[in-house]
């Protein structure tokens, strides 16, 4: 099979980072920070290792730099973490439930929400985001890159805009780490990632990386290894955020998934992966009855469209009868959906890793031309 | 008699007491990572232990801003 599902979690993964997983399970196998013991210890160096090469990468320090399941449970220890009964947040037209779900949780206990809508114009898209901001606006929540499109929000003006007017900026990282650099601070507070996508980690990593200047509440209390005696959770970061067992040997793989990044360079990456999709825009626009979406804005390398009248999930459905990877259906966002005017049929998402070629590419056409 | 001395600092987390390490290898300080000792401090938690250098350590330790929680220096001999 061709896999152009990498929005979703990248596969394959790089070489190393199954050898780490290997070593981990075999090499690592204490619990980091729970003994004192050599093993233990070892494995807390591990861990650390990988935090600092995170931490380098996003711009923060080793402190703030949480390990997390996945991009969803990084975002829930943000939003919920950071507002409270009577806040105000606001969040993008192009979220993903993992931003849209919480916030509507939140809103049950009194929080209220507004949405800004993403237009071609970025200076139009601040303009809007601006005019939503009102006296109790604790945070703005949004996506740096929406998973259904692509489409890039114009993140350093919304942040420079947070920071002028004192309001959280907690950025959902899930398409865009790996692929375009980010980093936290100059107004973006929190910047949410999974360590499976763009980072080519295994699942069940994720980091919730942050520039210090706002502390979380938490949402999960338990084990630290630090203060036990005390049933008070520690306020120590980032053992505060980390409560329970590491995915040590997760993190350990992380570590190579980052180093392969590092090694290969994000624009080398994006140039890599924007090229396939460009061969495939320019295909699919000779196609009749296949519709892009994409405007003139700014876009990661994800491509979605459709076919005809067909539903998205038929047309993926008949690609993976014939080899292709691709996603179809609605990407958990039904905010994102509800904007593009694409809740009856959902889109067909195409996303390339650096493992991709244009003959993949071509192959993909040839069958879509059949449909 | 040669008097040898072993100094401690206690640290937040298992996390700052590797950083802590890792800052103090950087200077040509090497320190290993152990439990705080009961005098230290309440509950489990994490310390590093080093051979002489307590001032330059403390020093090292403080403009990094790893917080010591609490430190001694035990002389021996």
């Amino acid at each position: 099979m061709i896999y152009f599902d990498n929005a979703a979690t990248t596969y394959p993964k790089p070489a190393s980072v199954a050898k780490a997983l290997a070593y981990a399970v075999t090499s690592v196998g204490g619990n980091p920070g729970r003994s004192g013991h050599e093993m233990s210890v070892r494995a807390a160096r591990e861990v650390y290792k990988v935090r600092r090469a995170a931490a380098e990468l996003f711009g923060s320090k080793e402190e703030n730099t949480v390990f997390t399941l996945n991009c969803t449970h990084s975002l829930n220890l943000a939003i919920k973490g950071i507002l409270k009964e009577g806040d105000h947040v606001i969040i993008s037209s192009l979220e993903h439930n993992s931003v849209a779900r919480p916030v509507c949780a939140l809103m049950k206990k009194g929080v209220e929400c507004s949405v800004f809508d993403v237009y071609e114009d970025d200076g139009q898209t601040l303009e809007g985001l601006k005019r939503l901001i009102k006296n109790n606006t604790k945070a703005v929540v949004c996506t740096v890159a929406s998973n259904v499109t692509g489409r890039v929000l114009p993140i350093n003006e919304i942040a420079a805009l947070c920071r002028d007017k004192g309001i959280v900026l907690v950025c959902d990282g899930a398409q865009a780490v790996g692929v375009m650099p980010l980093k936290v601070g100059n107004g973006i507070n929190f910047l949410c990632m999974p360590g499976h996508k763009g980072l080519y980690g295994p699942t069940g990593t994720g980091l919730l990386v942050s520039d210090g200047e706002y502390e979380l509440s938490t949402i999960i209390e338990g084990g630290t290894g630090t203060t036990s005696t005390e049933t008070e959770q520690t306020p120590v970061m980032p053992e505060k955020l980390e409560s329970g067992t590491l995915n040590t040997v997760g993190i350990v793989a992380l570590g190579k998934g980052i180093e392969f990044v590092k090694k290969a360079g994000l624009d080398r990456i994006h140039k890599s992966e924007e090229k396939l999709c460009s061969r495939l825009i320019n295909k699919l626009s000779q196609m009749n009855g296949v519709t892009v979406y994409r405007d003139k804005g700014s876009y990661l390398p994800i491509v979605a469209f459709n076919v005809k009248n067909m539903h998205s999930s038929e047309v993926a459905d008949y690609l993976s009868s014939r080899g292709f990877a691709l996603r179809g259906g609605y990407q958990c966002a039904a905010v994102a959906h509800k904007y593009l005017g694409t809740l009856e049929n959902g889109v067909v998402r195409f996303s390339p890793s650096v493992f991709n070629n244009e003959s993949q590419v071509d192959m993909l056409c040839e069958s879509i031309k059949n449909l | 008699m040669n008097k040898r001395s072993i100094s401690i600092f206690s640290l937040s987390s298992i996390t700052y007491a590797i950083k802590a390490q890792s800052v103090l290898k950087k200077e040509g300080i090497s320190s290993e990572v152990i439990k705080t000792p009961k005098d230290m401090g309440k509950g489990c938690g994490y310390s590093i232990r080093l051979a002489s250098d307590f001032h330059r350590a403390e020093e090292i330790l403080t403009q990094a801003g790893i917080e010591i929680k609490a430190k001694k220096q035990i002389t021996k001999g």
